[in-house]
């Protein structure tokens, strides 16, 4: 196994199974570091569940997950070093914004702690809502502060499920270009999972196709989009409005 | 899917626990596997089939009584609008503080006058007594599942023609039926174990009659055989239960604020206002108010101490016994609950076990946890073990095989509250389980720990018959006291105590409320 550099995250055959029912089909991919993917699909396509499993939330039936030269499969979703996003945020309701924030700090001294709970904040730029509760914060603001929960203790990938979901349209498209920009910025590492086709094109860097359980196409967006692998492929973004 | 797959330590503790809580069922229904045919020969032709006729007749009339005026209640407070609606929702809940061996021997004396010494001591005085003390239960399911209903589901019935009347008797009710299964199993279950009511009204239930073979012959295997029918009854309570649900969940989506809400107005204002006021006042004021003039007069004449102490030395033993209880019935009950959900169905086999004692009659307990600690002795596994039939650890064990269902339940019905993926999101920033459990899990479900431990609490405080029969020696309750007062028919000795039941019973209700206010709820 020759391990590339460069590569952030290297997803080799995973599957998953529930009883007879594949729901991931041997899908290998990788993600460069510094890249965000996109990984875009029709809905029950599998994309949320493979997302999980390379998370360790759920067990995949086969494959394996590469950080770097980490070979995580074997270890819980606690022990691997892969930052989370959801739709729906996800935010501890019981605790104020810093809280949230310094929750995956734990192993660090407290002043430490508390210096980069405060360098997150100003790079999603909400260094003031850091004693509020996250009631008390709009949709948009609890999106950054999830999404700068899940970069503090520095992951070496981060994962986002259909971040942009729970907001309303005109704020997506925002909200959207920011995060992208900010994970350049940081260089991290990013897999994106949506199932809108416009989003997926404008903010990958490369895009990932799945349908029915398995990786179809994977290429940069205006290749995918100028030169579809498959009729799938081709009629899946064919209603897409979006300019290469 | 599981909702994990990494498991919480501690599996093989907690099995030993559930082994430990499930012993005291297990040894009672392991003497069904050898019954003496002599002991049932003889019951056959004396009392049993007696008090068999009085459990049935019992059973139904309260339950049918509850079940009419818990939802009647439930749908006055969640479907009109009128004057004082919050505050009448929440003191409908408080009969639940008082004990049907209290409010039975206050209308006892109340009515010994008009329906004469013997005529009061009637199985449909029992009855009424307890449908005013039990009828909260299904009130408070009720309330959960109509408030729980989605808006658009009343109001699509609504547009499709159907009547108000119609709504609630075709769309409201039959969506509230697990929830009222729910609550008359917990009603049915309370009469099957009762033993202080019915003794005030002589009447002869086979919970009552396990209680009088103990004591009157003291043959105690016989006293076990007859708790099998017990046993029994509960199983098949259960059964029917799960059977009422159906197996299904009716959850609804769209926002649940319950049906809209009309104004009360004219006679059926009156009528139901009254009515509402007339179950208050017979099941919690004209009590509270006669206990404390009985109070008063015992306080003049200095009756207010028995041969086991004084009030504080009852108050302080009551006090002690049901903090322990709670204790450790919301440390096991939160352990199990977090550990099975993460267990898939073993765990929940698992918490079934430990729930067990739950189904089963308080004096079955108190004979399978005396069973247990003997035989624990005569193995050598526990030295001494007799010792602790009756000591506090004895009475405590007893409390908490009864009751560990209660708090296990709320806690189970909390963590199932909590959303999944923010259980997700602390593991991948690398928190491991336990830390997830205590930061994220239980913080949560914080409301719901609180109103189970409250419920444990009530249970606790009102128990007579494990606490009758286990208490260490010298060391009396203050439901021991009315117990022993009411046998002799000194309801003025019985006042105090019973008072202090009702008021010490009264926080934990309180807390009840303040927490199903917050969100918590009463079922998963």
């Amino acid at each position: 196994m020759t391990v590339v550099p460069d590569v952030a995250l290297r997803v080799e055959g995973l599957t998953c199974r529930y009883g007879d029912h594949v729901v991931v089909d041997d899908v290998s991919f990788v993600v460069h570091a510094g890249e965000l993917l996109s990984l875009v699909g029709p809905s029950g396509c599998g994309k949320s569940t493979l997302l999980r499993a390379v998370a360790g939330l759920d067990r995949a039936s086969a494959g394996r997950v590469w950080l770097g030269e980490r070979d995580v499969t074997a270890l819980e979703a606690e022990q691997r070093r892969i930052g989370l996003v959801f739709q729906d945020h996800a935010l501890f309701g019981h605790m104020r914004v810093d809280a949230n924030v310094a929750f995956g700090l734990r192993h660090l001294p407290r002043s430490e702690r508390v210096a980069r709970v405060d360098e997150v904040l100003q790079l999603v730029r909400l260094t003031h809502t850091a004693r509020r509760y996250p009631h008390e914060l709009s949709g948009g603001e609890q999106q950054r502060i999830a999404l700068a929960r899940a970069l503090a203790p520095r992951p070496a990938v981060v994962l986002l499920d259909e971040p942009f979901a729970s907001l309303d349209e005109q704020l997506r498209d925002d909200v959207g270009a920011e995060v992208a920009a900010l994970l350049a910025q940081q260089g991290t590492a990013a897999v994106l999972v949506t199932h809108d086709r416009a989003e997926a094109l404008t903010l990958g860097r490369r895009v990932a196709v799945m349908n029915a359980g398995r990786l179809v196409q994977i290429g940069p967006p205006d290749e995918v989009y100028g030169h579809p692998a498959d009729a799938f492929v081709e009629g899946f973004l064919a209603t897409t409005r979006w300019r290469a | 899917m599981t909702l994990s797959t990494r498991s919480l330590p501690g599996w093989a503790a907690l099995t030993a626990v559930a082994g430990v809580l499930a012993a005291p069922v297990a040894v009672v229904a392991w003497s069904l596997t050898d019954p003496d045919t002599e002991i049932w020969r003889q019951l056959w032709r004396t009392r049993l089939p007696g008090m068999l006729r009085d459990t049935v007749t019992l059973s139904v009339t309260v339950l049918a009584g509850t079940l009419l005026l818990g939802t009647a209640l439930a749908w006055l407070v969640t479907a009109y609008e009128f004057r004082g609606r919050r505050i009448l929702g929440w003191l409908l809940v408080a009969p639940l503080a008082v004990p049907g061996y209290v409010l039975g021997f206050v209308w006892l004396d109340t009515l010994a006058g008009p329906l004469g010494a013997r005529g009061v001591r009637s199985i449909w005085v029992c009855a009424a007594v307890m449908i005013l003390t039990l009828y909260p239960y299904v009130f408070l399911f009720a309330r959960a599942a109509f408030r729980d209903q989605a808006q658009a589901t009343v109001a699509a019935a609504r547009s499709l023609g159907a009547s108000r009347r119609r709504t609630f008797w075709r769309v409201v009710l039959p969506a509230a039926r697990p929830s009222l299964a729910a609550g008359s199993a917990l009603v049915v279950m309370e009469v099957l174990t009762d033993i202080g009511t019915v003794r005030l009204f002589n009447v002869s239930t086979v919970a009552d009659g396990v209680l009088r073979v103990w004591f009157g012959t003291g043959d105690r295997d016989a006293a076990t055989e007859l708790a099998m029918v017990l046993i029994v009854a509960a199983v098949g309570l259960i059964a029917l239960e799960r059977g009422l649900r159906g197996g299904a969940r009716y959850a609804q989506h769209g926002a649940r604020r319950g049906p809209h809400t009309r104004p009360l107005r004219g006679l059926g204002a009156v009528g139901a206002l009254g009515g509402a006021v007339l179950v208050l006042g017979a099941a919690v004021v004209m009590p509270v108010v006669r206990l404390a003039r009985w109070a008063s007069d015992a306080h003049r004449s200095g009756a207010t101490a028995t041969v086991a102490g004084d009030f504080s030395h009852h108050l302080t033993n009551t006090l002690q016994v049901a903090a322990l209880a709670t204790v450790v019935c919301m440390g096991a009950g939160t352990a199990i609950a977090l550990v099975a959900r993460r267990r898939g169905r073993a765990g929940t086999a698992l918490a079934r076990v430990a729930s067990l004692g739950y189904a089963v009659p308080g004096p079955v307990v108190a004979i399978g946890v005396v069973v247990t600690l003997a035989s624990l002795d005569r193995r050598g596994w526990v030295p001494g073990g007799v010792l602790l039939v009756g000591s506090l650890v004895g009475l405590v064990y007893g409390l908490v095989v009864r009751f560990l269902a209660v708090g296990y339940q709320g806690v189970d019905a909390g963590l199932s509250a909590v959303p999944a993926h923010a259980v997700d999101s602390a593991r991948t920033l690398g928190a491991r389980p336990w830390r997830v459990a205590l930061r994220v899990e239980l913080p949560q479900a914080r409301a719901a720990l609180l109103a189970a431990a409250a419920l444990v609490a009530v249970d606790t405080v009102k128990e007579l018959p494990i606490t009758l029969l286990l208490r260490p020696f010298g060391t009396d309750t203050l439901s021991v006291w009315v117990w022993q007062a009411t046998s002799e028919s000194l309801w003025v000795q019985a006042a105090l105590p019973s008072l202090a039941i009702v008021m010490v019973g009264m926080v934990p209700v309180a807390a009840l409320l303040w927490a199903l206010e917050r969100g918590a709820r009463v079922t998963s």
